[in-house]
């Protein structure tokens, strides 16, 4: 796997709200958009992954009126992990030779209410968890149950929470697509409202039309085409659940599946110096640095502290598109948007005030449904290419 | 400011796997069963009709004394409804004695009491006699 794929394609909408767009429509704008980026023909897709809410009967609906044919496709469901295990998903299907271009397409319009239908069957658990996975108190108050457990374990304070979204402010105000643009100091995320104690709003993620569009594909594809890139290095996923009634809340799924990335790149974090890691919310950053090993188990909340996330002056460069905190997160899913920061990063074209310099490696990491309970996570490894 | 977190919840009725029969029946009753398994001699939650960890399927529906304590917590101010209208409340997680960590709200309980390792028992909730019962936590005081 290492080294069997290389990202050509990375495109994001720049749109936040897209009235009298469909999902459809809006696939075909980013595909088309990673495409020319990548500088593919349509006719040149063989592989097509995208997520189960793919309109109509799903992916092979979607496939029909993009025009695509593929010998190669896949519609899974990992929430907001999605796009970033589909990068080794893609890599593996490249590395079997089933597929030598692959296109990854998230779209959403979660600000136009378009609906999600709830599932006909609910899930076995939906009967013991209060309300079900779709009903009454929403993903904030899962994560503040996580966050206060970390509080209570590490001694977090909600300032070094909110300094996470501090950095992402800092970041988004250079980033003339940003949902929310205007910096933010620690004492405007503590002062505003509540949503879920002790999740402030400034604590949660935005919410976002649009989408993106990743393209690919074998190594020998990415050396004709002459564009920079991003070689994968590493790849890993993990589950993790209270399976059988153990909840242990100081460590997420995020960990094994860093710990499986790392070790087929062959690299270990300290090599590392921009990461996109998933921000639904603060805590999932601060939970997101420990389980990746950017610092120790409990550290998070002072490794992001006092700017510790801002680009070119802290510890560690971090989402700096502004994130799923500040940027966009689009459709509720931030995975897609993770590894396209990623791919600007390593190719020098992230904005010049936060671009890393002479970068050589970087980490995206998602995660999809809930941290404090039933989640999955992936993480991969990127390397410059060019 | 103290404030109170009182019971009445929202008590939606859940779609009930058959194999999961005991622990409704138990409910209803106002008992509190957590499933054990005779394989692997271990609790587990959420019931269900085998074991989750080695696929055993003599599930031993055990009585719990229903004691646990509070392992986090989130006081909820923002919610769709039907809950929108009864925030505030709380979620939690609870570590019953039985070894199993459990999800639910904790009612009858002013805010000044809550924190993790909070004392708490089990109670049941239903809004309708026709509802089934749902598990909720109420603070215990310490026995002697």
């Amino acid at each position: 796997m290492n080294g069997s794929a290389v990202i050509v394609g990375a495109y994001e909408h720049p749109g936040r709200r897209l009235p009298g767009h469909t999902l459809a429509g809006v696939h075909r704008e980013v595909v088309a958009g990673a495409l020319a980026d990548a500088g593919l023909a349509w006719s040149d897709v063989d592989g097509f992954f995208t997520d189960s809410t793919a309109p109509g009967l799903g992916v092979i609906d979607l496939m029909q009126y993009l025009g695509l044919q593929c010998t190669y496709t896949e519609s899974s469901e990992m929430g907001g992990s999605t796009y970033v295990a589909y990068v080794g998903h893609a890599a593996a299907a490249i590395a079997a030779g089933k597929c030598r271009v692959a296109v990854i397409s998230l779209a959403g319009l979660p600000a136009q209410r378009q609906r999600v239908s709830p599932p006909d069957t609910p899930a076995p658990v939906s009967a013991f968890q209060v309300n079900g996975y779709g009903g009454g108190y929403g993903p904030v108050a899962d994560y503040a149950v996580l966050a206060r457990r970390h509080m209570h374990e590490f001694g977090t304070t909600p300032e070094q929470l909110a300094w996470v979204k501090v950095a992402s402010s800092q970041h988004a105000q250079h980033n003339e697509n940003a949902f929310l643009r205007d910096t933010v100091t620690v004492d405007d995320v503590l002062g505003s409202s509540m949503i879920a104690d002790p999740l402030h709003k400034l604590d949660c993620c935005v919410v976002t039309d649009g989408g993106g569009a990743l393209v690919v594909v074998h190594p020998d594809v990415a050396r004709e085409l002459g564009r920079a890139g991003a070689t994968l290095r590493g790849h890993g996923e993990s589950h993790k659940s209270s399976i059988a009634g153990e909840v242990d809340l100081t460590y997420s799924a995020i960990r094994r599946s860093g710990e499986l990335a790392f070790r087929e790149a062959g690299i270990a974090a300290d090599r590392i110096r921009y990461a996109s890691l998933y921000d639904s919310f603060t805590i999932t950053v601060l939970m997101a640095l420990e389980d990746l090993g950017f610092c120790a188990r409990g550290e998070g909340g002072r490794f992001a502290e006092d700017g510790g996330l801002v680009s070119g002056t802290g510890r560690l460069a971090v989402n700096t598109d502004g994130g799923g905190l500040s940027n966009n997160h689009p459709g509720n899913r931030g995975g897609m948007t993770k590894v396209i920061e990623a791919v600007r990063q390593l190719r020098g074209e992230a904005h010049p005030a936060v671009q890393v310099p002479d970068l050589e490696w970087a980490v995206a990491s998602g995660t999809g449904f809930r941290l404090s309970n039933n989640h999955y996570s992936s993480t991969i490894v990127l390397e410059r290419f060019s | 400011m103290t404030e109170y977190f009182p019971g009445g919840l929202p008590t939606p009725t859940p779609v009930v796997d058959p194999d999961t029969q005991p622990y409704w029946d138990a409910a209803a009753r106002d008992e509190l069963v957590v499933p054990h398994c005779d394989d692997c001699d271990r609790s587990f939650w959420y019931p269900r009709g085998f074991c989750p960890r080695c696929g055993g399927t003599a599930i031993d529906w055990r009585p719990s004394s229903g004691r646990g304590e509070v392992y986090s917590f989130s006081v909820v101010r923002r919610a769709a409804e039907p809950w929108g209208s009864h925030t505030p409340f709380v979620l939690a997680y609870v570590t019953l004695e039985d070894g199993v960590t459990v999800q639910g709200n904790v009612v009858e309980c002013p805010s000044d009491r809550l924190v993790p390792g909070l004392a708490v028992r089990a109670t049941f909730e239903r809004a309708d006699d026709d509802d089934l019962p749902i598990l909720r936590f109420t603070p215990r005081d310490k026995e002697a």
